[in-house]
């Protein structure tokens, strides 16, 4: 009963964040894994080398279920291009990764992003970064300053009271 | 000083091989294991307590729960370490005043909102934090103890104030309804926490490469999806209240739904870590109508307008 559930919401919640893609046909733009589940530490099913071709049969969120030298498996979205796109290749750089990846396809910002972005892999990688901590410091404002700027938009506080529990 | 810094890096090195595997920190990291354990058994190891069992117990006594674990400098500490790793993804954006507005827009919408109890029954007093990153994606984060980060792709698709100040609100409810403490409890993560809070005072400053990696892993993952609900009901309330139109926040959660997609590498963490944005939206619509019928109208466009071309 529960499990039954679960695996219907589950349904909806792949129908929901991207349904079914039909065939097409994409190009590893960055070295990665095929994976058994779109989780970026799930089981590795396959080394993908720059440059190889794999059939796309559905998206999820930013991964993508593809076919591979027979088997099916899940690509991360931002480690593939279409093939027809990539033909004039800018040259990712698979060493250094998300740089070059994503420069070398800036031109399709739909499918992409800047190296700006903030994708998983990039949270992945990151390092601490404690002076960014301390910079925040210096924005800092207190409740007064708060309250003044609230005046000077011309908000004034409402009283609505909490929820009851009996909305809708 | 040399062998420390090699140290380090080495630490960090043996970070990115182990990360594939790194799911349930409590496995990983020896060192980290250690300091946990010297916390002992206050931290509790595992969320899986009997009481948490019951789903709606869960969101009602659970959040109140989790603000026991942890006294308001714990979760301070918690969420500088969380920052310094979230901003060591994508750094602070360089613009003083924009940051300024930000904090200034949060911390009055923060004001509305009920502060949950210390263990000695106390208000928590959160000392606010607010950035915005310098990233295209478009999203906004929370952690414990009170920051809370914008990116200034989102901020370029908002279009007044009152949308800000609804998604401020959101992550403002996240913290005081301890949505990440509970995270942290149910992903397995609370002995790691414990490392965490006490790297400032033990460890040097600096976080084992397992903590760095379950920070990294508990932004990967996001958080329940009920409390993702349980943040916009907040966050409607919040926004309102600071005398903002009520309707910010759905207006953003009916822009993601039209103009993101999970594909779209900008938007490919805010989709896999929240519900769809249409069903979000359309929880909270029936509110404006009733609840928040009578709720102000400001939406302070110009005033955000201005601040948006300085972007």
């Amino acid at each position: 009963m529960k499990i039954a559930t679960v695996r219907r919401l589950a349904a909806a919640t792949v129908l929901a964040l991207g349904g079914w893609a039909q065939a097409q046909s994409l190009q590893v733009s960055t070295a990665t894994e095929l994976r058994a589940s779109p989780v970026l530490n799930a089981k590795s099913l396959a080394a993908l080398p720059v440059g190889a071709q794999v059939e796309q049969l559905q998206q999820q969120g930013g991964w993508l279920r593809v076919r591979f030298k027979g088997s099916e498996g899940w690509v991360r979205s931002t480690h593939v291009r279409s093939a027809a796109a990539a033909a004039p290749s800018a040259g990712g750089n698979p060493l250094t990764g998300i740089s070059g990846v994503f420069s070398a396809s800036s031109n399709t910002p739909t499918a992409t992003t800047g190296t700006r972005g903030l994708t998983q892999e990039q949270l992945a990688n990151a390092q601490p970064a404690p002076a960014e901590v301390s910079r925040m410091e210096g924005f800092a404002i207190n409740a007064a300053q708060a309250q003044q700027f609230a005046q000077s938009g011309k908000l004034k506080a409402q009283p609505i009271p909490a929820y009851t529990g009996a909305e809708q | 000083m040399n062998t420390r810094r090699w140290k380090i890096g080495a630490a960090a090195l043996a970070a990115a091989f182990l990360l594939p595997g790194c799911e349930t920190m409590p496995n990983v990291g020896g060192s980290a294991g250690g300091l946990a354990a010297a916390l002992g058994g206050a931290m509790g190891g595992s969320g899986n307590s009997a009481g948490m069992a019951n789903g709606i117990q869960d969101v009602v006594s659970g959040a109140s729960a989790v603000f026991k674990d942890y006294s308001p400098q714990e979760q301070r500490a918690l969420g500088q370490e969380f920052s310094s790793v979230l901003l060591g993804a994508r750094p602070l954006l360089r613009n003083d005043a924009v940051q300024r507005y930000v904090n200034q827009v949060g911390w009055w919408v923060a004001l509305q909102a009920e502060p949950p109890k210390d263990k000695d029954g106390r208000d928590i007093q959160f000392a606010w934090r607010f950035g915005v990153i310098d990233s295209d994606a478009v999203n906004a984060y929370a952690t414990p103890g009170g920051y809370v980060f914008v990116t200034v792709g989102l901020l370029r698709k908002l279009n007044n104030e009152a949308e800000l100040a609804g998604v401020l609100a959101h992550e403002v409810a996240h913290v005081v309804r301890g949505h990440y403490l509970s995270a942290l409890k149910k992903g397995g993560f609370a002995q790691i926490a414990g490392g965490i809070v006490q790297t400032q005072t033990r460890n040097g400053g600096a976080m084992t490469a397992a903590m760095v990696n379950a920070v990294r892993n508990l932004y990967a993952k996001g958080l329940d999806q009920s409390d993702e609900f349980d943040a916009d009901r907040q966050g409607l309330l919040y926004a309102a209240r600071a005398g903002y139109q009520a309707n910010g926040l759905p207006k953003v959660l009916r822009m993601y739904a039209a103009s993101g997609s999970g594909s779209d590498a900008n938007y490919q963490m805010l989709f896999s870590t929240h519900p769809a944005p249409a069903e979000r939206a359309s929880r909270l619509e029936p509110l404006l109508g009733s609840k928040f019928a009578a709720a102000s109208n400001v939406t302070n466009e110009a005033r955000y307008l201005a601040m948006r071309r300085k972007l």
